[in-house]
């Protein structure tokens, strides 16, 4: 029969400006190249490339949970510390409530002018990112 | 000895000297401290780099990457960063000793040299030695942002990979600590070269726990490789930009702490100077008084 592993692990993102989480715990999903990776206790070690999406942090020791919008970089998982190094990340990690609703509708009303941005600019990655920071708002419950 | 009103001048003058060159010392301190957090808080992801750098340059069987092997172009690239404003001491003095340095070596080795320079002081002493720049930076005030390096990054490795360059260094000024900065030049391609600085300047422990073949690795090692080997530059770069602003906020505070103790001791020499030329001129006048009442 197979068990599920529980217990928590050593969670760590950093980037050049710095650590922005370190941390016990549970669970862990992570935006990999090809999809959604989730990772609990005890995973097999593993070089990860990163693609555009949203890291979710779960079941952290004494806070509520924690999510990070990245494009980019590496998951390092080995001995049940998992560090993952990106040189661009988003957060409403340690915004206050108006700098988080300020980010919040900047990413609507570039969804709400989206075709004619893209039109204009042709930076459809924005657009992607503006629609995964309104989908983080609605994962850490952050209205406008 | 000088009247008293030359002497009131020129005290005066030597007031303001101190109050200007204290708050130029204020405003780069407090920059110091703000960019010196930065930059103690991002040194856990250099280590982290230098460990998955070192993880797959010790793969028992070698990573080929176009990025790790000499390509035989006989064309360097060399970045420079330097300040946009003096009063810094010699930080960009001994910048600009270097780019000599280069300069000369690529005429003595016969190799091209393409300078990219940042900062107008750099723009400035090129211009004035005649030097082509091929770019330089000036859309960023202090820092580049996220998107600046990463163009910049690919810009380099991609010409890299074209052979139109075969050497990417930086000449910055690198903050060793808050007692230690030192211009000097980070060799960042070839990538191996990078890899070296970046394992040898890490602070985390050797051997690693692991070796590269216990790892999965996905997507594929290469695909893996040129990813990292992406972001070391982009981060390298990114670093050095960092450390050069750290390295000039540092050496202002200290050149302007000099110059605000030379100003202080002037103040006080020349308040003694008209303390002495105001009694003197009392004295006279009072052997003047005297002399007529005695007439």
């Amino acid at each position: 029969m197979v068990k599920i592993s529980t217990g928590t692990f050593r969670f760590v993102l950093r980037t050049p400006q710095g650590t922005l989480i370190d941390c016990r715990t549970g669970s862990l999903l992570f935006p990999a190249h090809d999809g959604l990776q989730g990772v609990l206790r005890n995973h097999a070690p593993m070089l990860c490339k990163i693609g555009l999406g949203i890291i979710q942090v779960k079941e952290i020791h004494d806070r509520e949970d924690a999510f990070f919008l990245v494009s980019s970089g590496f998951a390092r998982i080995s001995e049940n510390f998992i560090t993952v190094l990106s040189d661009d990340v988003t957060t409403f990690e340690g915004l206050d409530d108006e700098q988080a609703e300020e980010m919040l509708s900047e990413a609507k009303s570039h969804l709400a002018g989206g075709a004619y941005f893209y039109a204009q600019t042709g930076q459809a990655v924005d657009m992607q990112k503006a629609k995964l920071i309104v989908k983080m708002a609605e994962m850490a419950a952050i209205h406008s | 000895m000088s009247g008293t009103r030359q002497i009131l001048n020129r005290l005066k003058a030597a007031e303001n000297i101190s109050k200007v060159t204290h708050t130029m010392e204020t405003i780069s301190a407090v920059r110091y401290r703000q960019y010196f957090n930065t930059w103690r808080d991002g040194r856990g992801f250099y280590d982290a780099l230098a460990t998955m750098a070192y993880l797959m340059v010790t793969a028992e069987k070698a990573i080929e990457h176009p990025l790790m092997t000499d390509n035989g172009s006989r064309c360097s690239a060399l970045v420079v960063i330097g300040s946009d404003r003096g009063l810094c001491g010699s930080y960009n003095n001994d910048i600009f000793r270097l780019i000599d340095i280069h300069r000369n070596m690529a005429k003595r080795f016969n190799r091209k040299l393409k300078i990219y320079a940042a900062g107008a002081k750099v723009i400035g002493y090129l211009a004035g030695k005649g030097v082509e720049v091929a770019e330089t930076y000036t859309d960023f005030e202090d820092v580049p942002s996220v998107e600046q390096i990463q163009a910049m990054g690919d810009g380099f490795i991609n010409d890299y990979i074209a052979g139109d360059i075969g050497r990417l260094s930086v000449v910055y000024t690198r903050f060793f600590s808050p007692a230690s900065q030192r211009a000097q030049t980070l060799s960042v391609l070839p990538i191996a070269e990078l890899i070296d600085d970046l394992t040898t300047r890490a602070t985390v422990i050797w051997p690693w726990e692991r070796s590269f073949e216990d790892f999965t690795v996905t997507p594929s090692v290469e695909e893996f490789f040129d990813g990292v080997a992406r972001l070391m530059v982009n981060a390298s770069l990114s670093g050095c930009f960092l450390e050069s602003l750290l390295s000039e906020h540092l050496e202002r505070v200290v050149a302007m702490r000099s110059a605000t103790d030379n100003a202080d001791e002037m103040i006080e020499s020349l308040n003694q100077e008209y303390n002495r030329a105001r009694q003197g001129q009392i004295t006279n006048e009072l052997l003047d008084i005297i002399g007529g009442t005695i007439n």
